[in-house]
Order: structure tokens, then C-alpha cells, then sequence
């Protein structure tokens, strides 16, 4: 500043100010060019990184405990709301409360654990301290083999949704009568077909959010059946997906997809508008993750983010960004 | 404002301008995105926005390279969101990448490396089809055909050839490939049971050295997955974790580093022999022996295990002397071979089996006393006997010291329970002698052989109730000199087997063999008798092993002096009846008789020469030749009668005299009974056994000698004697004075 400001000592006040103000509207313009993108901040609380091999997926109990999928070693991990480990659920196998390489998780209103047992082919569902209650199925697709990869569960707890990502495929279950009760989608790239769905999102029971893959997109579909909207796209912009993961949405209804190539965590408003890329406020700029894939909003608005590759669970507090 | 300010201004604004108007096309809807999507997907740097605008984003940096595979953007899909590697590919140890391939390691250009030279998941993999036959859950996406771990081989080169290349063997093999490694990721070959690179090794997902499907470090389990009956050395001597913990391979790895097999065995790059991995004698000529050796020497890992003194012999072929083991036998260069192959030798590992621990209590024991013998429920009786199939026999018998004399001990100290029954008499390794007894032996004769046996059967020895006495069969005399030829084995000073050798007790006993005619028999430790008692042949109910050196005595068998016919009840003076005693003992008692004469086994008749007596025990009255006493049986005696040239045996007129007091044969002497009559043979001109009838004899029979014109008598009687001889014996045709001496 000193610098520019030493040509101009000679001006007269007004040429001064009309100086100043232009000097002042250029550096504006510099600092839009290096953020040219709307930020979340995301002030880092912090990690977990356990003993965790390539986890996948977190979700977060109303009580604050934090689950983590760490799927290659058959468990999932929980930790009290600062981080603290708590318990472990399940162990490699097959039989009851164990696992085969499970994805993705979902907690309902009681608490109770849903997990998506993926080699396994069923959802198991435990209590909130890790007790196992049931199992149940999920059924192959005309011979092909199910491929469970993310389970997303109404707070009640009386049907839950399945992302079957091998046969591109949401389907239904009552958990009651632990029975199918609908199918939904195919392979393809229109509304309501899918390329590898894998990890969701339930919005209050009502809107499912679903991460499609290799149609680069979350789609959005409601309980009924319906199709909502189409969130992101093909393409590298803000806004756009190249390898979107994980999908979660916040008390206000704001969406924060993962996309683990580009490692960044993206904001999308409730009408599927691009809102703005979770930030730094230590850089100022966009903030990187490494293989960022499964993600969590709780009520208190932190941000949990899992870093397959590194092996951690990130904490963040979000503040909105200017 | 003058017009620099205007300039300066009007810069400013523009740049402004230009900015915004940039910013505004940025967030203009994508050129149809889609266009190059599917490629795009992963060649990350087509993107347009890369590609053709050539420039970054707000969200990711401008892409100048290409990244289409590697790791991360393959992870980007196998991280389980599309296919799910997570576990197989990335976890743990697996082929490595960002690396250059080892030095000297020849890459076909037909796997690419990075602009650095390093591997990456493209050098093997390309999205872009294959030229591969195989189905896609082996070989999709490599760039290569895989089938038999074709494609491996292509850079690991040197790896096949089997152990003649000091590899471990590839292709079919007899072996079941085991459904535990199966399980674990192993691959078999196209054909059944055939072993490829990938069997052992797993290209991505192990968490083990060199990738492979099972530990094989320290216990080696990988090994032990196939050669699971190697495993018996587990904590053994020959676990070198446990004794030579420190010592390392030929590749300079420690036993716990190379795991417990490889402290040995190099599954690549070994030396060819067994797949050696320890050093070996350059110029080795018997590969078979020396890979033991190669340890089991003083500068190696087990000095204090060395081949002291006399050992069994080796590199002998067993085919040869008749032997037909279960048992292994090696060609010199240390391959096992056909047993009935021209270069099958026997050697240590015809014996023992290295991997082999033993019982369970031989493990325990302190040092470990298994010596890793191949032996069936921890007996090395049962190995010896693979080959020493009749010695085997003596299992169960008197001379089973590990219930005859369980506390005794050989030179090793050891007890019959330890050294088995063997073991007690033989060392197999470290004798002091070249015959490999296990007994300190007494040495009073130059004659060996017997004094073995003497190690027991001496007062106070094991064998105290068995020993040898005084009036018993001579020992260590040449039976040549005496003209007696013989099948039996005689024995040199050395106690080894020697055509020319002498009498030992090992030439009529078989120490290994209670009953000679029944081998299932061993006595159990009972009293024996003629037909058993360890005697190499059969001396009852025949005379077999008497007659082998005695044959023309043998013709007594069948004859009426044979008492198993004429007097079955008959009892010599140890209370044996001629089935006990057999028929050369009714009257030869060979140990520890009463009588040194002729080994005499009766009581003495009357008479006045030993000879005489001898007979007259049992013509006499109450003998049981009672019916055959001469009226006469008595010649005029202090006639001095001589008989040289008729003192030959064997000739026709041989007219042995006796020495009335101890039966040794004289030229000038009496007549006794046995100078008409040979005993042994009912009729001389047939040299046969007898009928086996109790007939009445004739004058041309009767047990005489053969009668020739040349006859003694006739020096006497003259030539009417001829005649005349027959009433010998009857006094009523007798005259007082013979015809000559009128």
C-alpha cells in the first residue's frame, strides 16, 4: 500500500481519494480472483485417526456420539462427541455383529445402528452401545449378487433404504416384518436410474439424497417414490462433480457432498444450487481433503468428514463464509 | 486530474472489467459436459476445462499431466464406491508403485513406467481391454494375458525351472493345493493341481512379505499350508529359531526373518539340492550327505553333533544286499530316486527325516532325543527293521532288554527304554567299534565276536542265570583245521563275519531270533529248549544246525540211537527227552554239561574205557537199549592193538582206539565199542539218515564201521576173521584165544 500511495502524494485531495477508492476496488478485484468461489469456513476442531484403515462412512447420534465405518478391518468404531474412543462394534465374519467390508451407516432417532454389511449382503442393526439386534437380507437382483453400500433409516426406525450399488438400485425395507417392500431405479442415467449409487442421505424422512457416482450427480427422490431434483454434474467448476462420495444434509437443509478425487466437500441449497465449497479459514481458501467420502451435519452444525486414504475423521464448526 | 491520473484510472477500471466479464463466462453453464464424460472419467486431464480452456478452477488446479491410472484415481472407483478394493488392493503390502523396478530387472516395453521410470497401476493395468483369454475375475484390465502367471514371469524372470534352477517347483504337482490357501486368495493353474506364480503369491492385497497368501515368516506357514508333515521339527534341533537363532541363510536372512523353512530351504534362488539354502561344499559328490553335513560339522551350527566314531555305513545301495525298506533312498546328488533305481543310495536322510520331531515326550526331552528318525509311533525299532527285517525278530524275546533288563544302560547310558531294543547292543552313530556295539566288551579273547554276548550272560551280568561254563561246545576254534566244513557263520578277531574265521557263539545262535523254525515265536521270555533258544537253525526235532558241521554225526537221525524213536521218554542228565533236547542232545549236552568227554549228556554205564561207558548207559539192563546188550561186549585188553593207517576218518577201514580214560583218540590201544561201531550211522555204506523204523539190524548195518578185507582183525585172527566177527558178541562162538595167537 505504501508503495502506491507514494506516486500519488503529489495529487490533489479529490485526485487522492479517486485514486484510493480505485486502488482499493483493484485489490477487491485481485482477492476475488484467487476465491472466486462462495466459502463455508470450516474451523478445525479435530481428528480421529485411531487405528482406522481406509473408513468410509460416519454418522452421529443425537447424544453426540460419533460412529465411524472402518470397513477392511470389519468394525465400527465409536467415539464420545470430543473424540475420545468409546467401544468397538462387530469384527470380521460372517455370523451375527460381524462384517465383511461394510460402506455405509445411518443412526435413527432411538439411537439404534444401521450398517450396511456390503460383502455380507444384509444391514445389521445394533443398539446405541453396540449390542447386536438383527439382521436383515438383502435380496440378489436376478442372481446378481446384492451389493449393500449405504443403509439411510427413518428416525422412527420402521423401514430404512438401501443403496444397492453393484445392481444400481435403491430399494425399501420394512424393518419390522424385515421384508423388501419396494425397488426402485435401474442402470442408466436418467431420473431415477442410477450409475453405482452409493452413499445417502434420509432429509426428515422425506427426502432421500443419493450419490451417483459415475452419473457424477446426487440424486434427490422422496419417500413416495418421486423424484425431486438432480444436485451437481459432470465437470470439474464449482458446482460439479468428478468423484462424488458422500451426501449429507444440515438442520437447513443445505447439502455437503464429498467428492474424493477433487477433495473438496461442496454446499448445495435445497433447490440443488450450487451454495458454496467448504473453506479454510486459516488459508482463506478452499479447503482440501485427501479421499473425502463419507460425511455428517449434526444440530450443532460440526462437520464430520471421513478421509478414506489417510484413515481419519476430520471435526470441523462451520461458519459461513463472506 | 491531469492525464497520467486518467491513465492510471482508466487501467484500473479496464482490469475491473476484464475481470468481471472473465468471472461471468466462468459461471456460464459447462459445454455440454457429457461430451467426452466417459472418457474424461478417468483421463482426468481431458477434461475440457483442462484441455481445451486450459486452465484450473475454483475448486482443483489446472491438470497439465496425465493421471489416468494412477493410484489415486484408480482408488477414485475401487475405493468400494464403485468396485470395492479396498481390501485386496489397498491394504497392507502389495506390488509396489512409485518405484523403479529393481536394478537389472528387464520391463517389456509392453508395461509402461511413468515419466520418472516408476511403476504405477498402469504399468500392469489398462482400462482399455486385454489381450487376455482368462475370465475376468483373473486377468481383467492387465495388459497382458496372466494365464499360469504367464504375465509374472514376464519381468520375474529366473524364477522357473523347478529345483534344478533352485526353484521351487511350478506346473503340476502331486499335491492338492489346500482350500485354506485357496481361501486366502491362492490361484491355481488351469489345469488341476497346478502350481503357478500366483499360488503362492498374491499380487495385491497380502500383508505379507513378498506378497504372499500366508505368513512365512517365523513359523512359516505358508510352507505349512502344502508340506504340512514338515512341521514336526517345530521346536525341535532342527528349528534353528530355537537353536541358531543368530545364524543366517544364504541370503543373510536370521530364522526368524526367513521363517523356520527358509533357514534352510530358499524357495528361489536356492542351491539346487533340496533347495539348500545354507552353503555346501563346492565340488560336493554326494549332495545327499553333505547338505547335513554343511551344519553338522565343527565350524557349523551343530559341532556337538558330529559323526564321532563308527557309524552305520552309508551310500550303499540297499537294493543290492536284498533289502526292500519303506524307506527313502537319494541319488549323490541328493534327489530322492526310484528305490529300484541303479543310483539309489542309502544315506542319513534314508534314516532320518529332518523334519520329523518325534514322539511328543522325545520333543520334551533335553536335549531332544527324537534324532529324527523316520520311525512309526516314536520306536526306532520299527525303523531298524525296515531293513533288518530277521534281526526285527528279537522284539518280545529274552533278549527285548526293555523287559529282560530294563535298567541296563549302553555305552550312551542310555536305557533299553531310550536306545530301544537296538539300541541296547548297537550304536548306529558314535561306536567305539567298527561292529557298532553299544557295550564295552570284556576283550579276554583275541576273538571278539562272542564277547557281546558275554557283556550279559557273565556273573552278575543281565544274563547271570545264562551263563557258559565249563563242558560246553569250544568256541574260537577253526573248523577247517579239523577238517569240518560249514554254512555257519564264523567269525574273525574283529568279530566281523569271516569265511575263515572261527567257531562263536554267533555261529549256532542267532541273538536276534528265538525260534528259528517259527519266527512269529519270541519265546516271552520262557525256558527254552532244542527247537528255539536263539539257535540259528533247527537242532530238534532234526539235528539241521548240529549237522552242519557234523554232518556224517547227523545220520544218527532216524536211526535206532535216535531216542525220539526207540525211547521218547528217555531223559538225558539236564531231565530233557529227546523232544526237548533233540536228538544230539540226548546224548551231547552243549552248555554246562556234567561231563567234558564228548560233552557226555547221560549218566555212565559200566565199563572200563570212558568210550565203552558211553554206550553202556544205555545198553545195560535198565537202559533204554536194554534190548540190545551184547552178551560179550569186552575185548581182551593190554592187547596193544595198533591202528596206524587205519586211524583216518573217512576210510573205508578206519579203526579209531580210543584212551580208556578220556576218550582221545590213540593208535595203541584197546578196542573199544566205537572201533566196530560208529554210533551216528546205521549202515555204512549208505551215508543217509535211518529209516525211522526200530528194525533189527543185520551184519551188514547195525551201526558198524565199513567192514573191508583190511579190517583190523584180521592182524589177530587172520583172514577167517572176516568171517568170524559176527560172533563177537556171543560167547558160545567164542574161543578163549584168538585164531592167529594159537
Amino acid at each position: 500500500m505504501f508503495v502506491w500511495h507514494a506516486p500519488l502524494l503529489g495529487c490533489s485531495r479529490w485526485q487522492r481519494s479517486i485514486s484510493f477508492v480505485a486502488i482499493c476496488l483493484w485489490l477487491i478485484a485481485s482477492t476475488s480472483t484467487a476465491h472466486g468461489v462462495e466459502l463455508t469456513m470450516a474451523r478445525h476442531l479435530f481428528d480421529i485417526k485411531d487405528t482406522f484403515n481406509q473408513p468410509s462412512d460416519v454418522a452421529v447420534a443425537k447424544n453426540g456420539t460419533i460412529y465411524v465405518v472402518d470397513g477392511v478391518k470389519g468394525r465400527v468404531q465409536a467415539f464420545s462427541s470430543s473424540g475420545s474412543y468409546l467401544f468397538t462394534i462387530g469384527r470380521p465374519g460372517t455370523g451375527p455383529g460381524e462384517f465383511a467390508f461394510p460402506l455405509g451407516m445411518d443412526i435413527d432417532e432411538s439411537g439404534r445402528v444401521y450398517v450396511a454389511d456390503s460383502r455380507n449382503h444384509r444391514v445389521q442393526i445394533f443398539t446405541a452401545k453396540g449390542d447386536f439386534i438383527s439382521e436383515i437380507p438383502v435380496p440378489d437382483n436376478n442372481g446378481n449378487k446384492a451389493d449393500p453400500t449405504d443403509v439411510a433409516v427413518d428416525d422412527s426406525g420402521k423401514w430404512f433404504f438401501v443403496a444397492d450399488n453393484n445392481n444400481h438400485r435403491i430399494l425399501k425395507f420394512d424393518i419390522g416384518s424385515k421384508k423388501l417392500v419396494n425397488s426402485y431405479g435401474k442402470p442408466g442415467a436418467e431420473k431415477w436410474e442410477f450409475r453405482y449409487p452409493f452413499l445417502m442421505h434420509l432429509y426428515h424422512n422425506k427426502d432421500l439424497y443419493i450419490v451417483d457416482v459415475i452419473n457424477t450427480r446426487v440424486q434427490v427422490v422422496n419417500t413416495d417414490g418421486k423424484f425431486v431434483t438432480l444436485i451437481g454434474g459432470w465437470g470439474v467448476e464449482k458446482g460439479q462433480f468428478f468423484r462424488p462420495k458422500g451426501v449429507t444434509v444440515d438442520k437447513n437443509g443445505l447439502a455437503y457432498v464429498s467428492d474424493s478425487y477433487m477433495g473438496v466437500v461442496q454446499l448445495f441449497n435445497i433447490t440443488g444450487t450450487f451454495n458454496s465449497v467448504i473453506g479454510d479459514p486459516v488459508s482463506g481458501g478452499v479447503r482440501k481433503f485427501t479421499t473425502p467420502v463419507g460425511l455428517f451435519v449434526d444440530d450443532s452444525m460440526r462437520l464430520y468428514v471421513v478421509e478414506m486414504l489417510p484413515g481419519r475423521l476430520s471435526v470441523f464448526s462451520l461458519d459461513k463464509a463472506q | 486530474m491531469n492525464r497520467s491520473s486518467v491513465c492510471i484510472l482508466s487501467l484500473i477500471f479496464s482490469t475491473i472489467l476484464l475481470y468481471h466479464t472473465s468471472t461471468l463466462a466462468d459461471q456460464a453453464p459447462p459445454r455440454n459436459p457429457n461430451s467426452a464424460k466417459e472418457c474424461a472419467i478417468c483421463h482426468y486431464r481431458w477434461i475440457d476445462t483442462f484441455f481445451i480452456d486450459g486452465k484450473g478452477t475454483d475448486l482443483v488446479p489446472y491438470q497439465a499431466t496425465r493421471v489416468v491410472a494412477e493410484p489415486e484415481m484408480c482408488f477414485s472407483c475401487h475405493d468400494g464406491s464403485v468396485v470395492d478394493s479396498r481390501g485386496k488392493v489397498y491394504n497392507d503390502h502389495r506390488h509396489p508403485i512409485n518405484k523403479p523396478p529393481p536394478p537389472g530387472m528387464e520391463i517389456p516395453a509392453i508395461f509402461p513406467l511413468d515419466d520418472k521410470g516408476n511403476m504405477q497401476c498402469f504399468t500392469c493395468h489398462t482400462a482399455h481391454g486385454v489381450s487376455s483369454e482368462m475370465g475376468i475375475e483373473r486377468a481383467v484390465f492387465i495388459r497382458a494375458s496372466n494365464n499360469n502367471s504367464s504375465m509374472c514371469m514376464m519381468c520375474h524372470k529366473g524364477k522357473d525351472g523347478g529345483p534344478a534352477a533352485g526353484n521351487h517347483p511350478i506346473g503340476t504337482i502331486k499335491r492338492t493345493i489346500p482350500e485354506k490357501m485357496l481361501g486366502r486368495g491362492s490361484v491355481e493353474g488351469t489345469d488341476k493341481k497346478q502350481l503357478i506364480c500366483q499360488t503362492c503369491h498374491t499380487v495385491h492385497g497380502s500383508p505379507y512379505d513378498n506378497f504372499l497368501v500366508d505368513n512365512n515368516r517365523d513359523s512359516a506357514q505358508l510352507c505349512l499350508d502344502c508340506h504340512g508333515e514338515k512341521g514336526g521339527l517345530m521346536n525341535t534341533g532342527h528349528d534353528l529359531r530355537r537353536t541358531a537363532a543368530g545364524a543366517k541363510n544364504s541370503k543373510g536372512q536370521t530364522p526368524e526373518q526367513s521363517g523356520v523353512c527358509g533357514a534352510c530351504h530358499l524357495v528361489h534362488g536356492a542351491k539346487k539340492a533340496a533347495l539348500w539354502a545354507r552353503d555346501l561344499p563346492a565340488n560336493s559328490k554326494n549332495m545327499s550327505q553333505d547338505i547335513c553335513i554343511s551344519c553338522h560339522n565343527r565350524q557349523g551350527l551343530a559341532p556337538e553333533k558330529l559323526l564321532n566314531g563308527y557309524a552305520h555305513p552309508v551310500n550303499i545301495s540297499l537294493k543290492d544286499k536284498g533289502m526292500k525298506p519303506d524307506l527313502p533312498v537319494y541319488d549323490l546328488k541328493g534327489k530322492r530316486v526310484p528305490f529300484q533305481s541303479k543310483e539309489a543310495l542309502f544315506t542319513c536322510l534314508t534314516c532320518h527325516d529332518p523334519h520329523q520331531g518325534g514322539t511328543g515326550g522325545q520333543a520334551k526331552m533335553t536335549p531332544p532325543r527324537s534324532s529324527f528318525l523316520r520311525v512309526e509311533g516314536g520306536q526306532p525299532e520299527r525303523l531298524c527293521r525296515q531293513c533288518h527285517v530277521q534281526q526285527a525278530r528279537i522284539a518280545g524275546s529274552d533278549h527285548d532288554l526293555r523287559s529282560t533288563g530294563p535298567t541296563t544302560k549302553n555305552d550312551k547310558g542310555q536305557s533299553p527304554l531310550e536306545s530301544d531294543v537296538c539300541g541296547v547292543c548297537h550304536l548306529v552313530h558314535g561306536a567305539q567299534t567298527e561292529n557298532l556295539w553299544a557295550r564295552k566288551v570284556p576283550g579276554k579273547s583275541v576273538y571278539t565276536a562272542q564277547e557281546l554276548c558275554l557283556t550279559c550272560h557273565k556273573s552278575k551280568g543281565e544274563a547271570a542265570k545264562k551263563v557258559i561254563g565249563g563242558h560246553s561246545h569250544p568256541l574260537d576254534i577253526d573248523p577247517a583245521k579239523k577238517g569240518i566244513s560249514t554254512k555257519l557263520p564264523l567269525y574273525n578277531k574283529q568279530g566281523k563275519k569271516a569265511g575263515n574265521g572261527v567257531i562263536a557263539c554267533l555261529t549256532c545262535h542267532d541273538p536276534h531270533q528265538w525260534n528259528p523254525q517259527k519266527p512269529g515265536d519270541h519265546g516271552g521270555n520262557t525256558e527254552g529248549n532244542a527247537e528255539n533258544s536263539f539257535l540259528r537253525l533247527e537242532v530238534a526235532p532234526r539235528p539241521v544246525l548240529c549237522g552242519n558241521c557234523h554232518g556224517t554225526k547227523a545220520y544218527v537221525e532216524k536211526t535206532d540211537h535216535d531216542l525220539s524213536i526207540t525211547a521218547p521218554t528217555a531223559k538225558n542228565i539236564l531231565g530233557q527227552t529227546p523232544a526237548e533236547s533233540g536228538v544230539c542232545g540226548v546224548c551231547h549236552i552243549i552248555h554246562n554239561g556234567k561231563n567234558k568227554v564228548r560233552l557226555w549228556g547221560r549218566d555212565y554205564g559200566i565199563g572200563k574205557g570212558v568210550m565203552d561207558r558211553m554206550c553202556n548207559s544205555c545198553h545195560s539192563e535198565a537202559g533204554s537199549g536194554g534190548s540190545k546188550v551184547p552178551k560179550v561186549s569186552t575185548h581182551p585188553e593190554k592187547q596193544l592193538i595198533a591202528n596206524p593207517g587205519r586211524n583216518i576218518k573217512g576210510k573205508p577201514n578206519y579203526f579209531p582206539l580210543f584212551n580208556n580214560a578220556t576218550g582221545a583218540y590213540v593208535t595203541v590201544g584197546d578196542i573199544a565199542c566205537a572201533s566196530c561201531h560208529d554210533v551216528h550211522q546205521w549202515d555204512p555204506k549208505k551215508a543217509l539218515k535211518g529209516p525211522g523204523t526200530n528194525s533189527e539190524g543185520r551184519v551188514v548195518n547195525s551201526f558198524l564201521r565199513m567192514q573191508t578185507y583190511n579190517m583190523i582183525c584180521k592182524d589177530c585172527h587172520g583172514l577167517d576173521s572176516l568171517f568170524r566177527f559176527k560172533y563177537y558178541h556171543d560167547s558160545k562162538q567164542r574161543k578163549s584165544q584168538p585164531a592167529t595167537i594159537k
